[in-house]
């Protein structure tokens, strides 16, 4: 009877294990080729990101329900942060105005990073708002990333940071409309750098110059900033110049962002 | 202990947009949260507990990380590893502390690895351990504070 019951305990615990194994080889298959969600994953995610979107809403339009002995502190606190945000929006504007040919989604941060290692944020707007998979997302100050994985009320954005990223096309401005072109290869987050890549040894590149997208690509339109050229060394071959560049934008450091949606008329 | 577990969920993507002001604050508390609900389920309710250690995961997978079947796997097969860690020692603050902390460290291990294999992220120590350093002190909070919150309804 014993020897029954363990024969039948092992041909349990022999099904549990191939079936976790099927379904991690699956899990790995669809971390490698997965482009878009479906329509199950993005009814899912609206639904329970819904409770965190009105919270980041009710963070985001501060202190309301506070009681009135502290109107004059909330008064005082809700001044700083209007005025932080007004210059958050003027230098929004700022990065806009050259930006014509698209229309700016303005969203609020929901959650940011939580898988640690996927260097995503996800934003209240979605194909509701009219926005897609790939569209450039800015905050205050500069480029962060792009859309992915796009819901009817949320998408994720995929930050600067992140490997996935790929290369991005990039000028650096060393005065007098004299640009160097190179590519953004990459972010190293123990000194907070993204590099640029693919400069010539030859080419002056001056320290605190600023960077901007090139408008190459469909993604990032031209005139957006990425941030300030730090240091500059030579590559592994030392045949090229490796350029440092300190981001615009602290990373965890913005509730607001926009998104650029392409303007259909254009 | 659904209610837990709800509460747990929501507190991720809370905490993760509340606690911007450090590096060093990273919430676990949905996989956490299988920890301290482990020893409220009785032997013949085993099978329960898993269940709802693979809805949590995969909840986790669509909502938060967008990696489908990732975290459904690897929620049950830390939820076995628990039950397994909490059949041999008693159910106390002390090995609840640690059993958080080793699973912490195993879950971000497990992770990375998986990333690192299938070429999403490049192998770098440094980051690693301070995925594992900056989950530390958010998630030790919130296993004391569940863990009493708990023991006092019990009483």
């Amino acid at each position: 009877m014993k020897k029954g019951n363990n024969k039948i305990k092992r041909q349990k615990t022999k099904r549990i294990t191939i079936c976790v194994l099927i379904f991690l080889i699956f899990a790995v298959f669809l971390l490698q080729r997965r482009s878009s969600i479906s329509f199950l994953e993005k009814l899912t995610r609206d639904i329970f990101l819904m409770p965190l979107g009105i919270a980041s809403n009710v963070l985001a339009s501060t202190n309301d329900e506070l009681s009135s002995n502290d109107t004059i502190n909330l008064l005082t606190n809700e001044n700083a942060e209007l005025k932080k945000e007004i210059t958050e929006l003027k230098n929004t504007i700022n990065i806009t105005d050259m930006l014509s040919d698209h229309v700016i989604v303005t969203s609020n941060v929901v959650n940011r990073n939580i898988g640690y290692f996927f260097d995503t944020i996800t934003i209240n707007k979605g194909s509701n708002s009219g926005i897609n998979d790939n569209m450039a997302v800015i905050a205050s100050t500069g480029l962060i990333g792009k859309t992915i994985h796009v819901s009817e009320y949320y998408s994720d954005v995929l930050l600067l940071t992140s490997e996935q990223m790929g290369k991005i096309s990039v000028k650096i401005n060393n005065g007098n409309d004299n640009f160097v072109y190179g590519l953004l290869t990459g972010y190293n987050s123990e000194n907070n750098v993204y590099y640029i890549e693919g400069i010539s040894k030859t080419t002056n590149v001056n320290i605190g110059t600023t960077v901007t997208t090139t408008g190459m690509g469909d993604i990032f339109p031209s005139g957006i900033l990425i941030g300030k050229v730090s240091n500059i060394t030579t590559d592994h071959f030392d045949l090229a110049k490796r350029v440092e560049v300190t981001p615009a934008v602290n990373i965890n450091d913005f509730t607001v962002v926009s998104v650029l949606k392409r303007n259909v008329n254009n | 202990m659904i209610i837990m577990l709800i509460i747990s969920f929501f507190l991720d993507g809370l905490l993760s947009n509340l606690l911007v002001f450090s590096n060093y604050l990273y919430p676990l508390c949905s996989l956490l949260s299988l920890v301290i609900i482990c020893p409220l389920f009785k032997k013949r309710q085993v099978n329960k507990y898993y269940l709802f250690s693979m809805i949590i995961g995969l909840l986790y997978d669509i909502v938060y990380t967008n990696t489908l079947f990732l975290n459904f796997i690897l929620f049950f097969l830390i939820a076995i590893l628990i039950r397994m860690i909490y059949n041999l020692v008693s159910n106390n603050y002390l090995s609840l502390i640690i059993i958080s902390f080793f699973i912490i460290v195993l879950y971000r291990i497990t992770i990375y690895l998986v990333l690192f294999v299938v070429n999403y992220k490049l192998l770098n120590i440094n980051i690693l351990l301070q995925s594992v350093y900056s989950s530390f002190i958010i998630n030790f909070i919130y296993v004391s504070l569940f863990y009493f919150i708990f023991k006092k309804a019990k009483h």
